[in-house]
């Protein structure tokens, strides 16, 4: 605990020197550097802390800090479990990597905006954000969360010349405000029934079942809005790609996961919740996943590709939390261990390369000025370091073999596995089902990352055609790969899926730490073995395999070295007028599959083939609507839009009318208080 | 499906043994290759275009193609000097594998039509290891028909780039060799070996399967003299 508030002074009064110092760039920038460091050093240091004692008491005693009667009704009150160390410390180390990342992306940032106040608003997300993780009492849990989404919302609007950027920005604050509307009648009810603010208390106590269901569908919208969950995520694609890329990063590793660490928190204090809760979880993670996956194969933006991304990662975390409610409620300890542990360990791994994917993706916009996937290609042999940074998140993320997605999807896999084997019929549908999705979800997920690495990466650039040479390489733009305060951080993080990949008894241990703070039961030791040992066996294979795979890569390449190498054209049938257009872009590459799809997405191609032998002019656009956003939302916004322009009598501008307003509103109190 | 079964186990098997044993005999009406004693001059196997009507008697002999072009100029003084296999180290190569791809560049199709004949079960071009292919990243060679015409022209040089090294090209029918019947056309250019270096030259227009198979198999060295 004592690291943690030494990070935490360390992260205050860095951030005052900071703004003391705002009006030079480098004395700011310096600052913030160091102080970054620091501070995330001692934060994982007390996350690790806590994470790595052997046996846990139960519940957590001795970690705590309180400063009594700060607040009303609440209290300043912070304290480290297993659950929220698990947190902490992939929110130290994303912050940390992104924070670096962002110190090189705006050093040689020339514009008006001070980049000192960015920095210090950078410092205090990350305060309020340790805050929300640690706080044990609502009414500190709800207000840091109130400044964290503040304070987030300064960040996403960096670039606020551009007019769809604040827009992003405007969504984002709306969206997240309706969430914590529920939220705060959700803590109330939980006070209310406890007696106390305290997390602890509410622990303590027990909740009906029709209340805890209650509560549970709160938590579900308020905490979901953030998490992004289909319906509720319409803010998410527009945030992201407004924010600058080490925002992005930040958001989608951390500030979204927030909303399953609450869901998480939530299911910490009222324990047992009704059945169908857990099925309803089920299924709208069923349709995360899918759906985020498959909005995700018709961007052409990377940034909002990897947005989408985040929502169908979401969608797997909670088939994780989902399958851990339900075995939870069927008193089937096994799966519910093992169904928190895969959530868990997924959210720490997408963090890590979503994060890692981010970077790089950034990296890459940096360098071709453009978001747009169907004007880059053939950068791989441009930015050989962000293209095999990137493939590792890429790797990472389809869930594939040596790399950390696969270890927490197999936990995932392996919970539902143990329902099929354990539950009742009800319970063994839902299970198979929600592996059938989790397989789609993850081919549909590589599918969706061969496009983007491909038409990124491989082939030749598309953009500006005129101006490449003959093996598609740019001449005007000089494109080069960043220094090492951008390359730096993506090395980390890819550094950590491999490590969580390759040797994944740490991370699965601290899971299973995790969870217990959930459940708030001992795990059985017998259970962590039969867990772990055969994921480690199987890892050992693989990498096995892995170190045979490239020793032969190795072998070839050498053999190879002896022969001279001819580069000609692509093949084209023959034709003559062969331009760098003429190549698989995101939206050709993903038409098949969304055609397929296109009874459940709004898929659009507009303009026509043409069907002439010499076709003079065609034009063809494919775009896929969201339809929560455009059927659901937007319908709503509308009639909400036109509802409230019949109070805006209200609003009249005038202040004497206010004062009035407030007036009247006394006298009735008085009145009220009289009778 | 059991009737094709059925018909095939019917009419057995119809592949002819050539190489191994003769092929079979070829009916009066086929005009082989010319015989030139008694005639004055020399025949440039590459240019005529063995219609009956002209003053050339033809024999029944199929073997005509050559691996050089001069060697298609028949003349009382010289044998004719069929195709050679192909050295050593490119047999090791492709002697028992070859992938060609066929590039027809403005001829009249039945030079096509006739290659396609390799394919049916009479021939079965594949027991040889010889097989067509869609795309030349996957050839080893071209077999180009037609006069190559202006317009074919940068499309066949574009096939013949994308071929991997080592590479084999094959002239089929008098259009390929020589122009043939359009030599005189200002669209077609005066035989394949102009524009790029030909390994194999098969006579005829069109030439007879076995003529065709007769110079594949001579190349892989499936047949000396
Ligand atoms: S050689 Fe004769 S048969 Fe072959 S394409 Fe030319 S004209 Fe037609």
């Amino acid at each position: 605990m004592a690291l943690l508030l030494i990070s935490l002074s360390i992260l205050i009064i860095s951030s005052l020197l900071i703004l003391l110092f705002c009006r030079s760039k480098e004395i700011s920038a310096c600052v913030f550097l160091w102080s970054l460091v620091a501070a995330c050093g001692f934060g994982l240091w007390s996350a690790l802390s806590v994470l790595c004692q052997k046996a846990m008491s139960l519940p957590l005693t001795g970690v705590d800090f309180r400063v009594h009667g700060t607040i009303p009704l609440g209290e300043f009150y912070i304290g480290i479990d297993a659950l929220s160390a698990f947190f902490l410390l992939l929110f130290f180390i994303l912050s940390l990597a992104a924070g670096i990342y962002g110190y090189g992306y705006l050093r040689d940032y020339t514009g008006q905006r001070n980049t000192g106040v960015h920095f210090a608003l950078y410092h205090l997300l990350i305060i309020v954000i340790t805050l929300v993780l640690v706080a044990k009492n609502a009414v500190l849990f709800l207000v840091a969360w109130e400044i964290m989404t503040f304070v987030s919302y300064f960040l996403i609007t960096f670039y606020n010349e551009s007019e769809s950027v604040r827009k992003a920005g405007y969504l984002y604050l709306i969206s997240t405000h309706v969430g914590v509307f529920c939220l705060l009648v959700m803590f109330l009810i939980m006070g209310a029934q406890a007696g106390s603010m305290n997390f602890d208390q509410m622990t303590a106590t027990q909740f009906p079942l029709a209340l805890a269901a209650l509560l549970f569908m709160l938590a579900f919208v308020g905490f979901g809005i953030k998490a992004g969950f289909i319906p509720f995520h319409i803010w998410l694609p527009h945030a992201h790609p407004a924010a600058p890329t080490h925002i992005s990063a930040l958001l989608s590793g951390v500030v979204v996961k927030l909303g399953i660490y609450g869901l998480m928190r939530v299911m910490a204090i009222v324990k047992d919740f009704p059945l169908w809760c857990g099925v309803l979880l089920l299924i709208m993670a069923a349709i995360s996943g899918v759906g985020g996956v498959l909005y995700a194969l018709g961007q052409h933006e990377i940034k909002k590709l990897l947005a989408y991304h985040s929502i169908e990662n979401i969608g797997i975390i909670t088939l994780g939390l989902g399958i851990g409610m339900i075995g939870h409620a069927y008193h089937q300890e096994t799966v519910a261990f093992i169904g928190y542990a895969g959530a868990l360990l997924h959210t720490f791994n997408h963090a890590v390369f979503k994060g890692l994917l981010f970077l790089s993706a950034g990296s890459v916009i940096h360098c071709t000025h453009t978001g747009d996937m169907d004007h880059m290609g053939g950068l791989f042999k441009l930015l050989p370091w962000t293209g095999h940074l990137f493939l590792i998140g890429s790797l990472s993320i389809c869930g594939l073999p040596l790399f950390n997605g696969f270890i927490s999807e197999w936990l995932v896999y392996r919970a539902l596995l143990e329902g099929v084997f354990h539950l009742d019929v009800f319970g063994i549908i839902f299970s198979s089902l929600a592996i059938v999705a989790l397989a789609l979800v993850g081919g549909l997920a590589a599918l969706c990352f061969t496009k983007a690495f491909g038409v990124i990466f491989l082939g030749s650039n598309k953009s500006s055609e005129g101006h490449q040479g003959k093996e598609g390489r740019l001449s005007n733009i000089d494109i080069k790969e960043g220094d090492l305060m951008l390359r730096g951080p993506m090395i980390l993080l890819a550094a950590i899926c491999l490590w969580g990949g390759l040797f994944p008894a740490n991370m699965v241990y601290f899971a299973f730490q995790g969870t217990q703070a959930i459940t708030g039961l001992q795990i059985p030791f017998v259970l962590k073995e039969a867990v772990i040992n055969p994921l480690l066996s199987a890892t050992r294979v693989l990498s096995f395999g892995g170190v045979i795979f490239s020793v032969l890569a190795l072998v070839r390449d050498f053999l190879v070295l002896h022969y001279p190498v001819r580069l000609t054209e692509t093949w084209s049938c023959g034709y003559v007028k062969l331009s760098h257009r003429m190549q698989y872009t995101a939206s050709s590459f993903a038409r098949p599959i969304l055609k397929i799809f296109r009874s459940a997405l709004v898929f659009r191609v507009e303009g026509k083939i043409s069907k002439e032998y010499f076709p003079a002019w065609t034009s063809l656009k494919s775009s896929v609507k969201d339809v929560s956003e455009s059927l659901l939302f937007r319908p709503l916004f509308y009639v909400i839009k036109k509802f409230s322009r019949k109070l805006k009598w209200i609003q009249s501008g005038h202040t004497q009318t206010y004062i009035l307003y407030v007036f009247l509103f006394l006298v009735i109190l008085l009145v009220w208080k009289l009778i | 499906m059991l009737k094709i079964l059925k018909t095939r186990f019917k009419q057995g098997c119809r592949t002819i043994l050539f190489p191994k044993a003769k092929a079979p005999d070829l009916p009066q009406r086929y005009r082989g290759r010319p015989i030139i004693a008694g005639q004055n001059g020399s025949i440039d196997l590459g240019k005529i275009f063995f219609n009956p009507d002209s003053d050339i008697v033809y024999s029944n002999d199929y073997s005509m193609a050559t691996s050089k072009r001069e060697d298609l100029v028949l003349s009382q003084e010289r044998e004719m000097a069929l195709a050679r296999a192909l050295n050593e180290r490119m047999l090791k190569i492709f002697g028992r594998s070859l992938k060609l791809r066929q590039v027809s560049a403005g001829g009249c199709n039945a030079c096509e039509l006739d290659l396609n004949v390799l394919n049916t079960p009479v021939f079965d071009l594949s027991r040889f290891g010889i097989q067509f292919v869609a795309s030349p990243r996957h050839a080893d060679g071209i077999v180009v028909t037609g006069p190559v015409s202006r317009n074919m022209r940068e499309a066949l040089l574009k096939t013949y780039e994308a071929i991997p090294e080592p590479k084999l090209v094959i002239a089929l029918g008098g259009c390929a060799i020589s122009g043939g019947i359009f030599s005189d056309s200002p669209q077609a250019s005066h035989g394949l070996d102009t524009i790029i270096p030909v390994d194999l030259f098969i006579p005829g227009c069109p030439p007879h399967p076995l003529t065709t198979l007769d110079g594949l198999l001579r190349l892989l060295g499936r047949i000396s003299s």
